[in-house]
C-alpha cells in the first residue's frame, strides 16, 4: 500500500516513516507543501498523511485543492495549532481523519487500517488469530467456537492488540486509543479491563489453563500472543 | 424600594410639580377669593351711595332690588338684600331677604357731618360700577354748590351663619344699606377649584410622563453600556460603544468605557496567545518525544528492564502533553472562541461506557446507573467524553472506602439532566465556590496525596458550557457529592455519527 507523508517535521518524519514502513508501507515522504501538492496531485496514493503547518502551501489548502480537482484519495491530518478549528475546518474540507499533535504512530496506523478497510466496503470485517474471532461489524467475539460476551472497552481492547500479534503495546497507548486522549495517563484502568477479559475467557471453560492469548509485558504493557 | 432609576425620577418629578402646582393653585385661588370679595365691598358701597340718594316708593325699590342685583352680575336674588331708612332711622323699605338677625346698629351707620362732608374713603378709580357717577372734584372750585356727597362705609357681619358684605351709606335724605352674601362668589371659587382638582392630576400624569421620557433619553447611553457589556459577554472583548453624539458627559464616560475594553482586549489577547503559543510550541518537541519514544520501546527486547523504563518515561510525557492540551483548551474558551463542532452525540452509550469504566477503574465502589436508552445531544465527540472523564475520575479519587458512585439521567420535555453523586469526606463551603476555578484542589487533595493538575473541572465547565449547557456542584448534608449536568436534547432526527467515530 502506498502512502505519502507531507510533513515539515524532520524528526516527527523520520519515525513515522519508520513506524509505517515497519508495519509494510510504502511511504513517499514530502517536506514542504509545495511539493507536497505536486505529489499528491500525481495520484497513486492509496492515502494521504497531511500535516497542516508547512512551509510553502499549508496542508489546509493542499487540501482542499486536491478535493476541488476531485482527487478523493483518504486524506487524515495532523496538526499542531488551535487543533479544535482545524479539526473542524479540516473535516468539512473533506479529510477523513484527523490526528493532534503528540500523537502515537500506532494510533495513526491503526486509523489507517479502518479508514482503508472502510474504503474496501468492510470486507475485512472478520479479524481471526488462531482460536480467537471477532467481528467487527456484529462485534461477535468467539473463542474457541464459544461466544464471550464483550463490553465496549474490551472489545476495543482485544481488537486493537490482535491487529498486530507479537507487538508490545504499552499502557498509555492503549489508554488512549480505547479510552481517548484525555483519560487519566495514571490509572489502572487497562489493566483491570485485561483482567476482564482473561476471566471471561477462562469462564468459559474452553482451552487449557494459561491458554490465555494477551500476554503481561511487564512494566511496559501488553501484547497478543503471536502464533508459532 | 422602587428598583428602577427611570421610574423613581418620573415620580419625583411628578411629586415635585404636584407640591409645587398645589401651592401655586391655593395662593392664586385664595389671590382671587380676596380680590373678588374686595370688588364686592366696592360695589356695594358704591350702589348703596347712589341709591342712598333717590326717593322711591316700595315697589320702586324692589325695582331697584332687581336692577342692582343684576348691575351686579348675582344670579340668585336671595343673596342680595336692601334696606331703607330715612334719616331719623325709620324702616322705609326692607327686602324680603334681609335676614332677621342681620341688625345694622345706629352706630355701625357712618356719622353724617355737617354740610360739607369728608370726601371719607375714595372710591376706587377703577372697577367704579356702571351708572355710578362718582361727584368730580372739579366740581369744588365751582360757585355752585353741589348736593354734598353722601357718606359711606363697608362693613361686614354674620346673620343666619352666612356671612355678609354690606355697603352703607348716609345722605342728605336717607339711609341706605346694601348687603351681599359672600356666598354669592363662593359658586365662582368652587368653579375655580374644581378645574384645579380637573388639571392637577392630569399636569401630575403628564409631568410624569415627561420625567419617564426625559429620563428615557438621558438613560440610553447607560443603556448602550450595558447592551455592550452584555455583547462583551456573550461575543468577546472586541465590542465598543458607539459614540455619535452623546451628550458631554455620556461622552466622556464611553471614552473611558471603550478605552478601558482595549486595554483589557490587549492584555487579553496577550495571555491568551502566551498560553497559545506556549501549548502550541511545546507540542512539536512533545511530538518528536513520544514518537521517538514509542520506536524505542518497540526496538528493545520486549520485557526488558529499559523497556519498563522507557515506558514510564512516556508517561510523563503524556500527562505533559495532557496537560499543554488543557491549557490551551481554557486559553480559547477565555478568548470565546471554543467551537464544538458537534453532531448527534450518543448520550446513553457514553454514559454507559462510563459506567463500565468506574466499575473498572474503581472496583472497591459500589457503581450504579440508571440511564435512559437512546439519548441523543447535539454535542462534540471529542470535548464532552472529556468531562465525563474528568467527572468520574473525582468522584473515584475524592470518594470513601466502601463508598459508591452513581450515574442518573433524566430526560425532560427539551432537556437531559445528567447527574453523577458519590459518596465524599466532604469538602468545606469556602471550597466548594472554588470547585471550578482554575488550578484549584481541595486541601483533602494534597493531604491524601490524590494526583491530578487542578484543570479538569474548570476545563470540564468550559468544555459545558461551549455546549450551551450548565454543570453545577452541590454536596449534601450527607457528604454525597452532585455533578448535576443540563443539555438540551438534540431536536433533529438522529443522524449517524461521523464514520471516523464509530470505528473507536
Amino acid at each position: 500500500m502506498n502512502l505519502l507523508l507531507v510533513e515539515d517535521e524532520k524528526k516527527i518524519a523520520q519515525f513515522v516513516c519508520a513506524g509505517l514502513r515497519e508495519q509494510s508501507f510504502a511511504v513517499d515522504h514530502c517536506d514542504n507543501g509545495t511539493t507536497g501538492f505536486e505529489y499528491a496531485s500525481r495520484g497513486g496514493y492509496d492515502l494521504i498523511v497531511l500535516d497542516i503547518m508547512l512551509p510553502g502551501r499549508d496542508g489546509l489548502s493542499i487540501l482542499k485543492g486536491l478535493r476541488k480537482a476531485g482527487n478523493a484519495t483518504p486524506v487524515i491530518l495532523l496538526t499542531a495549532r488551535n487543533e479544535l478549528d482545524d479539526r473542524i475546518e479540516g473535516l468539512s474540507l473533506g479529510a477523513d481523519d484527523y490526528l493532534a499533535k503528540p500523537f502515537f504512530v500506532e494510533e495513526l496506523i491503526a486509523r489507517i487500517q479502518a479508514i482503508v478497510r472502510r474504503a474496501s466496503g468492510d470486507r475485512n470485517h472478520l479479524l481471526e488469530v488462531g482460536d480467537l474471532h471477532l467481528d467487527r461489524l456484529s462485534r461477535e467475539v468467539t473463542w474457541h467456537g464459544e461466544s464471550v460476551d464483550m463490553t465496549g472497552r474490551e472489545f476495543n481492547l482485544i481488537e486493537y492488540l490482535m491487529r498486530s500479534p507479537g507487538r508490545v503495546f504499552t499502557r498509555t497507548q492503549i489508554l488512549e486509543h480505547v479510552w481517548g486522549y484525555d483519560f487519566d495517563p495514571s490509572t489502572n484502568v487497562v489493566d483491570v479491563c485485561i483482567q476482564r477479559i482473561r476471566r471471561k475467557m477462562t469462564s468459559i471453560g474452553v482451552g487449557s489453563d494459561g491458554d490465555s492469548p494477551i500476554e503481561s509485558v511487564r512494566g511496559v504493557g501488553y501484547r497478543f500472543r503471536k502464533l508459532a | 424600594m422602587i428598583q428602577s432609576f427611570r421610574l423613581r425620577l418620573a415620580l419625583l418629578s411628578a411629586l415635585l410639580s404636584g407640591i409645587v402646582l398645589v401651592a401655586f393653585g391655593l395662593s392664586t385661588w385664595w389671590l382671587i377669593r380676596g380680590i373678588k370679595l374686595d370688588r364686592m365691598d366696592h360695589d356695594v358701597r358704591a350702589q348703596a351711595e347712589r341709591e342712598s340718594q333717590r326717593t322711591r316708593d316700595a315697589a320702586g325699590w324692589q325695582r331697584t332690588e332687581a336692577s342692582v342685583a343684576s348691575e351686579m352680575g348675582l344670579r340668585n336674588p336671595r343673596h342680595l338684600a336692601l334696606m331703607v331708612q330715612d334719616t331719623s332711622g325709620q324702616i322705609l323699605y326692607r327686602s324680603a331677604g334681609w335676614p332677621a338677625s342681620l341688625d345694622v346698629a345706629q352706630q355701625q351707620w357712618p356719622a353724617q357731618t355737617a354740610s360739607q362732608p369728608e370726601p371719607g374713603p375714595p372710591p376706587r378709580p377703577s372697577g367704579a360700577v356702571q351708572g355710578a357717577i362718582p361727584p368730580s372734584p372739579a366740581d369744588e372750585g365751582e360757585s355752585v354748590l353741589p348736593a354734598p356727597r353722601p357718606v359711606s362705609r363697608n362693613l361686614t357681619l354674620f346673620a343666619d351663619g352666612r356671612q355678609w358684605h354690606i355697603g352703607l351709606a348716609v345722605s342728605m335724605h336717607s339711609r341706605m344699606a346694601v348687603a351681599v352674601d359672600s356666598a354669592s362668589i363662593d359658586a365662582e371659587m368652587k368653579s375655580i377649584f374644581t378645574a384645579f382638582l380637573v388639571a392637577l392630576p392630569l399636569c401630575l400624569v403628564l409631568t410624569g410622563l415627561g420625567g419617564w421620557w426625559i429620563s428615557l433619553r438621558a438613560l440610553r447611553p447607560v443603556k448602550k453600556l450595558t447592551a455592550t457589556a452584555r455583547r462583551i459577554n456573550a461575543e468577546g472583548l472586541d465590542q465598543r460603544i458607539q459614540s455619535t453624539r452623546e451628550d458631554r458627559e455620556f461622552g466622556e464616560l464611553i471614552e473611558v468605557f471603550n478605552g478601558m475594553l482595549e486595554r483589557l482586549e490587549r492584555s487579553f489577547q496577550q495571555a491568551y496567545r502566551f498560553s497559545a503559543d506556549a501549548a502550541h510550541e511545546l507540542k512539536t518537541p512533545l511530538a518528536i518525544l513520544q514518537g521517538q519514544l514509542e520506536r524505542a520501546i518497540h526496538s528493545v527486547e520486549d520485557g526488558s528492564p529499559m523497556q519498563a523504563e522507557l515506558s514510564s518515561i512516556l508517561d510523563e510525557v503524556r500527562r505533559l502533553s495532557t496537560i499543554s492540551r488543557k491549557l490551551l483548551l481554557l486559553a480559547q474558551a477565555d478568548a470565546g472562541s471554543l467551537n464544538p463542532h458537534t453532531a448527534p452525540f450518543p448520550l446513553s452509550k457514553a454514559l454507559a461506557d462510563l459506567l463500565e469504566d468506574a466499575s473498572m477503574l474503581a472496583p472497591h465502589l459500589l457503581v450504579t446507573g440508571e440511564i435512559e436508552p437512546n439519548i441523543t445531544i447535539a454535542a462534540d465527540a471529542n470535548l464532552l467524553p472529556q468531562v465525563f472523564h474528568n467527572l468520574i475520575s473525582n468522584a473515584i479519587k475524592y470518594n470513601v472506602k466502601q463508598g459508591w458512585i452513581r450515574i442518573e439521567t433524566k430526560r425532560t420535555q427539551d432537556q437531559v439532566a445528567v447527574q453523577i453523586s458519590n459518596t465524599s469526606y466532604g469538602i468545606s463551603l469556602l471550597d466548594q465556590a472554588k470547585i471550578f476555578n482554575r488550578f484549584f484542589r481541595a486541601d483533602a487533595a494534597h493531604s491524601r496525596k490524590v494526583e491530578g493538575t487542578g484543570l479538569g473541572l474548570s476545563v470540564s465547565r468550559e468544555i459545558v458550557r461551549a455546549h450551551g449547557g450548565d454543570i453545577t456542584f452541590h454536596l449534601s448534608e450527607e457528604n454525597v457529592a452532585f455533578f448535576s449536568l443540563v443539555f438540551s436534547l438534540d431536536k433533529s432526527v438522529p443522524g449517524p455519527g461521523r464514520p471516523d467515530l464509530q470505528e473507536r
